[in-house]
C-alpha cells in the first residue's frame, strides 16, 4: 500500500472508530431506549424531504445525492448545491421542532397517567427536535463543503449569475405538499383513531383562537410593510417575528400570573405561547419556506438572506426553549 | 466620374470588415443577456416613472394596502382582546389540571399534620375511621364499626432517604418490610401516610366542577388511573392546594368519602362530616 493510500485508509478507519465509540457510549449509558422513537424519526425524515420537494424538484434532490456520493456534477448544480444542502438541513431542524411541539400537545391531550409519568412523556416529546438537529448537522457538512468547492471553482472560472425568472410550480411541489399534509395528518389522525382523543376537541389543543389571529394579522402587516421583498422572505420573516412576539407576550403574562399565583392564568398564557409558536412554525412550513425555496430555485446562485436565516434557525430554537420553560412551569408545584 | 450612390455601400463594407460577425457563442450570449437586462431595467424605470405620476390606479392600490393593514391590525387587536375573555382552551385546561395536580402533590408531600374523617359505605354496614398523622413515622387510626371503637397505632419503620430525595424534598419510599396492617384498616390504607396518599392522587386529573366560590374556591377533579376504571373525585382548596374531600367508589355498592383537616393551614370548617357517638 502506498503512503498516501495508507494515510487515507487510516483516516477513514479513525473516523469510523470515533463514530463507533460515540454510539457505544450512548448505548452503554443504559438509557438509549429513552432517546429512540421510530415514529418521531420517520416524521422528521419524511417531513424534511417533503418540505424540500415543496420548493425544489427531484432532480435537485438527485444532484444533492450525487454530490454526497462523490459523483461528477453539472455546472448549474454546483452553484445551487450549497443552498440545497442548507435547505435540507434547515427543513429537518424546523420539522423536528414542530414534531416536538406536536408531541408535547398530544401528550397533554391524551395522557391518563400521573404527574411523574406525564413529566417523563413530556420530556420524551423533545426527541423529534433532537433528530432534527442531528440531521441538520449531518446536512451542514456537505453544505459547507460544497460552498468551499464552489468558491474554489469560481476562482478558476467565474460562474455566470443570471437574474431570477419566475419558475412554474411543478409536479414534485404538489407531491411534496400532499406528502407533508399526509405526515401531519398521520401524527394527529393515528392517535385519534386509536381512541385516545375521543373526548377531546383536538383542534382546540393545537390552535388557540387568539394566537391564530395575532400571528395571522401580524404576518400580513409585516408582509405588507416588506412589500418590495420577495413573498417567501416576507412571509417567513413575518411569521417568525409575530410568533416570537406572541410567545414573549404569553411569557410575560405567565410571569404576571405567577405573581398572582393563579394557575388558570398561568396555564392560559402558556397555552398561548405554545399555540403562537406552533401556528408560526406551521405557517413557515406550509407557506413561507416553500415560497422562499421556489424563489431561490429561480436564481442560478441562491443564497439566504441574513434575516431569513435568523427566522429559520433562531425562531425554532426559541420555540423549543419556550417549550422547555412550559414543561418546567407545569411540573413545578406552586408553593404557598 | 465617381458615383455618389456607391459611398454608403463602401461604408457598410468597411464596417463589416472592421467588426466581423464572428463573436464566440458564449460572448454573444452574454452580450444578449446584458442587452436584455438593460432593456428590462429601462422598462422598469419607465414603469416607475409612470407609477410615480398621480393616477387613480395608484391611489386605489394605496387605499387597498392601507385598508389591508388596518384590517390586519384590527385582527391582531381582536386576538389580543379575546385572550383574557374567552373560555380556556383544551390545552390551557390540560396544563392547568396538570399544574394543580403537581401543586397538590407538592403540598401533600410536605411534612404536615392531617386529621382525616373517613366514612365507608358498604352493602352490609357503614364504618367510620378517624386518621391522624402524628408525625412522619406514626399514624393513629380510630375505627368505629357498629358502635364499637378500636384504636390502632401504626409505627412505620424509618426508611433511609437518599441525598437526592432530601434535596428534592420527596417522601422516602416505603419498603416492603413494614409491619402488616390489620384487616379492618385495608380499605383506608392509601390514607395512612403522605407518600401513599400521593400515590392515590396519581393519575390523570380532569376538572369536574367548582363547589365553592369565595376567593379560595373549592375545585373538584376526577382522577383516573386507568382508562375505563371509575375515577376518584377530589376537591381541592385553590388557596392552599390541599385536598379537602375525597370520594372513591369501591366496587358494587361501596363508597368511601374522606374529609381532611390539615394543620395548621386549613380552616377547621373544612370538616363537614360528624362522627357518631
Amino acid at each position: 500500500m502506498t503512503p498516501p493510500a495508507f494515510k487515507k485508509s487510516a483516516w477513514v478507519i479513525g473516523r469510523a472508530l470515533i463514530v463507533v465509540f460515540l454510539l457505544a457510549g450512548v448505548v452503554l449509558s443504559g438509557r438509549f431506549a429513552h432517546f429512540w422513537d421510530g415514529a418521531g424519526f420517520a416524521f422528521v425524515l419524511g417531513g424534511g424531504v417533503a418540505l424540500f420537494l415543496m420548493g425544489f424538484s427531484v432532480s435537485h434532490l438527485g444532484a444533492a445525492a450525487r454530490y454526497a456520493a462523490g459523483r461528477p456534477l453539472r455546472e448549474e448544480d454546483a452553484a445551487v448545491l450549497p443552498y440545497l444542502w442548507e435547505a435540507l438541513g434547515r427543513n429537518f431542524w424546523i420539522v423536528g421542532v414542530l414534531g416536538a411541539m406536536a408531541n408535547f400537545v398530544l401528550t397533554l391531550a391524551r395522557t391518563s397517567e400521573g404527574i411523574q409519568q406525564v413529566a417523563f412523556l413530556l420530556a420524551a416529546s423533545f426527541r423529534p427536535a433532537l433528530y432534527g438537529l442531528f440531521l441538520a448537522v449531518v446536512c451542514a457538512v456537505p453544505a459547507l463543503k460544497s460552498r468551499e468547492d464552489l468558491s474554489l471553482r469560481e476562482k478558476s472560472s467565474p460562474i455566470s449569475v443570471r437574474g431570477g425568472e419566475r419558475q412554474p410550480w411543478i409536479f414534485e411541489n404538489i407531491a411534496g405538499y400532499v406528502l407533508m399534509v399526509a405526515i401531519l395528518g398521520w401524527t394527529v389522525i393515528l392517535p385519534s383513531a386509536r381512541g385516545f382523543l375521543q373526548e377531546q376537541r383536538l383542534m382546540g389543543f393545537f390552535f388557540d383562537r387568539s394566537a391564530l389571529l395575532v400571528v395571522a394579522g401580524g404576518t400580513v402587516v409585516i408582509a405588507l410593510f416588506l412589500g418590495r421583498a420577495s413573498l417567501g422572505t416576507s412571509l417567513t420573516s413575518g411569521l417568525a417575528v409575530t410568533g416570537l412576539l406572541g410567545s414573549l407576550m404569553g411569557l410575560m403574562q405567565t410571569l404576571f400570573a405567577f405573581t398572582h399565583r393563579s394557575i388558570q392564568d398561568v396555564a392560559s398564557a402558556l397555552a398561548f405561547v405554545i399555540s403562537s409558536c406552533f401556528v408560526a412554525l406551521l405557517g413557515m412550513i406550509l407557506a413561507g419556506i416553500p415560497l422562499a425555496d421556489h424563489e431561490a430555485r429561480a436564481s442560478s446562485r441562491p443564497g439566504g438572506l441574513a434575516f431569513n436565516r435568523l427566522a429559520w434557525y433562531i425562531f425554532p430554537l426559541l420555540a423549543l426553549l419556550f417549550l422547555v420553560l412550559t414543561l418546567i412551569a407545569v411540573v413545578t408545584p406552586i408553593k404557598i | 466620374m465617381r458615383s455618389d450612390e456607391q459611398k454608403p455601400f463602401d461604408i457598410d463594407g468597411l464596417l463589416e470588415q472592421a467588426f466581423p460577425d464572428d463573436l464566440p457563442a458564449e460572448a454573444e450570449e452574454r452580450m444578449a443577456g446584458r442587452l436584455s437586462r438593460s432593456r428590462q431595467e429601462w422598462q422598469m424605470t419607465e414603469k416607475g416613472t409612470i407609477a410615480r405620476s398621480p393616477s387613480p390606479r395608484r391611489w386605489s392600490l394605496a387605499l387597498a394596502r392601507i385598508s389591508l393593514v388596518a384590517v390586519s391590525a384590527v385582527v391582531v387587536i381582536l386576538g389580543l382582546s379575546l385572550r383574557p375573555s374567552g373560555p380556556p382552551t383544551g390545552l390551557a385546561s390540560s396544563l392547568a389540571a396538570l399544574q394543580k395536580a403537581a401543586s397538590v402533590s407538592g403540598q401533600v408531600g410536605s411534612d404536615r399534620a392531617l386529621e382525616c374523617t373517613v366514612r365507608l359505605e358498604r352493602e352490609e354496614a357503614s364504618s367510620w375511621f378517624v386518621i391522624e398523622w402524628i408525625n412522619p413515622e406514626e399514624t393513629r387510626v380510630r375505627v368505629i364499626l357498629s358502635g364499637k371503637e378500636t384504636l390502632h397505632t401504626i409505627r412505620l419503620r424509618k426508611v433511609d432517604r437518599s441525598l437526592l430525595e432530601l434535596v428534592a424534598r420527596i417522601g422516602g419510599k416505603e419498603t416492603g418490610d413494614q409491619p402488616p396492617l390489620a384487616a379492618e384498616l385495608l380499605p383506608v390504607e392509601d390514607l395512612l401516610t403522605s407518600s401513599r396518599f400521593r400515590r392515590l392522587l396519581e393519575g390523570s386529573w380532569r376538572p369536574a366542577g367548582i363547589e365553592r366560590l369565595d376567593g379560595c374556591d373549592w375545585e373538584s377533579f376526577a382522577i383516573s388511573k386507568t382508562p375505563g376504571a371509575a375515577p376518584s373525585r377530589v376537591t381541592v382548596d385553590t388557596c392552599t392546594f390541599l385536598p379537602v374531600r375525597l370520594e372513591k367508589e369501591l366496587g358494587p355498592g361501596g363508597m368511601l368519602e374522606a374529609v381532611f383537616r390539615w394543620a395548621p393551614r386549613s380552616e377547621p370548617g373544612a370538616i363537614s362530616g360528624t362522627i357518631p357517638s
